[in-house]
C-alpha cells in the first residue's frame, strides 16, 4: 500500500519537475546592441551571452569592439581579457531583472514585479494591449516611479518607466518574439532613454538563442576569482 | 370639466415624456462625451506604449553599417579601426568604447542601486517594515514568505522521502 503511494509522489513530483514553468534553466545566444548615447556618440557591442539562472552568472564574452569578457555575478561585475581580470566594479545586484532571468522563469510578463513591493493598481484593456500599472507601497512613492506593462497575445509588449514624480523615464519594447524549445523570447528590444527632454535609443538584437545547452559549462560557471 | 382632465393628461403626458426622454438626453449625452473622451483618453495610454521607428531606425542607420563592417571582418576590434589609415575619414572611427555599465544596462526600474538588495525577500520586508511603517502591510507580507517556504518545505521533504523510501524498497 505505502510503496504505491510514494511511487505515485515521486512521479507527480517528476511530473511537475517537467512541467514548462520549471524546464528552462540555461540560456545562450548572439547578441549586438547598438546605442546612440545623451552626448550623441554611437555605441556598437557584439558578442556572445550566455545566463543560468541557478548560477546567476551573466556572461558577455565581446568580439566588438574590444576582445572581452564581462561576467555579472551578485553586485559585482568583472572584466576579463584574454583570461585575466583587468577590473572589477560594483553594479546593481539585478541578475533577476535581467531579460534572460525573467524568461527562463517564465516572468517576463509582469517583469518580475510580482516579487517585490510593488502591486497592481490597474489593469485595462486597450485594443488589442493588456495595460497593467504597478505602483509602489504608497509610503515608497517617495522614492519609486509607477511602471506600466503593457502585453499583447500573453507577450510582452512593452514597460514604461516613471520617476517618482510621474516624469516619464524610459520605454522598453520587446518584439520579434521566436520560440526556442518551447521557450518564448524576443530577438529585439528597443529601449528608448528620455533624458533633459530628448530622446536617446538603444536597440538590442539577439541571435542563434540556445536553450538548456548541454555545452560550455565552464562560460556559464565562468571562474571567478576569490577577493 | 374635460378641460380640466385634458389639461391634466396633457401634464402627465410631459411628466412622461420627461421621465423617459430626460434619461435617454443624459444617457445620449454620456455616450456622446465618452466617444469623444474615449480615444482621446485610449490614444493617450497607447502613445505611451508606441515609439517612432523611422527616428530610432535614422538614429541607428550609421551602426547598421558599422555591424555589416565588423561582420565582414571578423576578428576586427575597435583599436584597429581607430588606427587604420583607410578607415580614418569614416563613421566607424567615432564609434565609443565600452565599459561594463552598457552591458549592465541602467538600474532596471530606475531603482537606485542602493536599494536594489532590499526590494524583495526578508530585507523587503523590512523595508515594507521600516520605511512604510505599516504593520499590517509587513505582516501581510511577512505571511506569506512563511506560507511559501512551509510550503517548499513540506514538499520537498515529501519528495525525498518518496525517493528515499522508493530506493530501498529494492534493496
Amino acid at each position: 500500500m505505502i510503496r504505491p503511494v510514494f511511487v505515485t509522489i515521486l512521479f507527480l513530483a517528476f511530473a511537475a519537475g517537467k512541467s514548462p514553468a520549471q524546464s528552462f534553466y540555461r540560456i545562450s545566444g548572439d547578441y549586438v546592441i547598438k546605442a546612440r548615447l545623451a552626448d550623441t556618440t554611437s555605441q556598437l557591442v557584439m558578442g556572445k551571452f550566455y545566463y543560468d539562472r541557478n548560477i546567476k552568472k551573466i556572461v558577455y564574452i565581446n568580439s566588438f569592439p574590444e576582445k572581452e569578457t564581462w561576467v555579472t555575478c551578485d553586485s559585482s561585475l568583472y572584466l576579463f581579457v584574454d583570461g585575466e581580470l583587468i577590473r572589477r566594479q560594483q553594479v546593481p545586484p539585478a541578475a533577476e531583472f535581467t531579460i534572460f532571468h525573467l524568461a527562463l522563469e517564465n516572468q517576463l510578463d509582469h517583469f518580475g514585479l510580482k516579487n517585490t513591493f510593488y502591486r497592481i493598481e490597474q489593469v485595462k484593456k486597450q485594443g488589442d494591449l493588456v495595460v497593467t500599472t504597478w505602483a509602489p507601497h504608497k509610503k515608497l512613492a517617495d522614492l519609486f516611479g509607477r511602471v506600466m506593462i503593457s502585453n499583447k497575445n500573453r507577450r510582452i509588449h512593452g514597460i514604461v518607466f516613471f520617476d517618482h514624480e510621474g516624469e516619464l523615464v524610459k520605454k522598453q519594447f520587446f518584439e520579434n518574439f521566436v520560440r526556442v524549445n518551447g521557450l518564448d523570447f524576443p530577438t529585439d528590444v528597443v529601449e528608448i532613454i528620455y533624458s533633459e527632454g530628448e530622446e536617446h535609443y538603444r536597440k538590442t538584437t539577439y541571435r542563434n538563442i540556445r536553450v538548456n545547452e548541454w555545452e560550455h559549462e565552464d562560460i556559464y560557471d565562468y571562474p571567478l576569482p576569490v577577493l | 370639466m374635460f378641460f380640466i382632465y385634458q389639461n391634466i393628461f396633457i401634464f402627465k403626458l410631459k411628466s412622461l415624456t420627461s421621465l423617459i426622454f430626460m434619461p435617454m438626453k443624459k444617457t445620449l449625452l454620456f455616450t456622446f462625451l465618452m466617444i469623444l473622451m474615449g480615444p482621446a483618453a485610449w490614444s493617450q495610454d497607447s502613445d505611451l506604449f508606441s515609439y517612432d521607428r523611422d527616428a530610432v531606425t535614422t538614429a541607428l542607420s550609421g551602426l547598421d553599417e558599422a555591424e555589416a563592417y565588423v561582420a565582414e571582418h571578423p576578428g576586427i576590434t575597435l583599436s584597429e579601426i581607430r588606427t587604420s589609415d583607410e578607415l580614418s575619414g569614416t563613421s566607424l572611427v567615432r564609434l565609443s568604447p565600452v565599459d561594463g555599465s552598457s552591458l549592465a544596462g541602467e538600474p532596471p526600474l530606475g531603482i537606485p542601486s542602493f536599494w536594489w538588495g532590499c526590494i524583495f525577500g526578508i530585507v523587503g520586508i523590512a523595508l515594507v517594515y521600516f520605511i512604510a511603517e505599516d504593520a499590517e502591510e509587513t505582516k501581510k507580507a511577512l505571511m506569506g514568505c512563511v506560507a511559501w517556504t512551509v510550503t517548499w518545505v513540506v514538499f520537498s521533504l515529501v519528495y525525498w522521502l518518496a525517493v528515499g523510501a522508493t530506493f530501498w524498497s529494492y534493496y
